[in-house]
């Protein structure tokens, strides 16, 4: 049986759609959230979080969330982390793209807050078990 | 916590955010105003960009959708622009204005 997602990294740099992200997975999902506005700030607080699940913007200044992808990719402790994209280009053909860097899932922008956590739940869940 | 303290608390983040939306869209204006009268450098349209991408992802979430709409729609006007690191030309520039009224339009 598959674990249940508790622990989820988010890195956003935009505030306000980091703080609905973070207060929709902890108040309707019941997560625990370490939201990041940047790729550097969510390596630094990776070791003591220890997340099931990395949410990520796409388009971001410095590492971008491709970027941070390839990093957690390139370290051992978090080489298995799964990784939802979160981005507002919505064309198939970028959908396809992230899908191919190895992502878990790709969710729009803009989105339902009220069934956000839900989506999460479903690529979790979806994903095959350790 | 519920879904119902949590819509509570997702109506006081969108009465926030259009509180400051008008900041917002002034930030977009004077970033256009000083790439298009040339005091700024042409590479500065990724933050141009980076600010219209962010509004057209937020703002319908936020409960604006109008907003993001528009947003997007200017940003996909720009992009090819970014990536050339070049401005428009005069006739571009004239329908980049246009889609800039109907941004602040839709936001006010």
């Amino acid at each position: 049986m598959k674990v249940a997602l508790q622990k989820i990294l988010l890195v956003e740099d935009d505030p306000d759609i980091r703080t609905v992200v973070k207060a929709s997975l902890e108040m309707i999902g019941k997560f625990q959230v370490c939201a990041c506005g940047s790729g550097a700030e969510a390596f630094a607080a990776l070791p003591k979080f220890g997340p099931q699940l990395a949410l990520l913007d796409v388009m971001m200044p410095d590492m971008d969330g491709p970027g941070v992808l390839a990093r957690l990719r390139a370290l051992p402790e978090t080489a298995g982390i799964p990784v939802i994209f979160l981005t507002a280009k919505t064309a198939t053909s970028e959908i396809q793209r992230l899908r191919t860097l190895g992502a878990a899932g790709v969710l729009t922008k803009p989105f339902d807050p009220m069934t956000l956590h839900q989506q999460v739940k479903e690529i979790w869940e979806g994903l095959p078990s350790d | 916590m519920t879904a119902e303290a949590f819509k509570r608390q997702l109506e006081a983040l969108s009465a926030d955010y259009r509180r400051d939306l008008p900041k917002k869209l002034a930030l977009i204006e004077s970033l256009w105003l000083e790439l298009a009268h040339g005091a700024a450098q042409p590479s500065r349209i990724t933050d141009l960009l980076r600010e219209l991408h962010s509004i057209s992802g937020s703002a319908k979430t936020l409960g604006v959708a109008g907003v993001s709409e528009a947003a997007a729609t200017a940003e996909s006007f720009l992009e090819p622009f970014s990536k050339r690191g070049k401005l428009p030309n005069a006739a571009q520039q004239a329908e980049f204005v246009r889609l800039l009224d109907a941004l602040k339009r839709a936001g006010s």
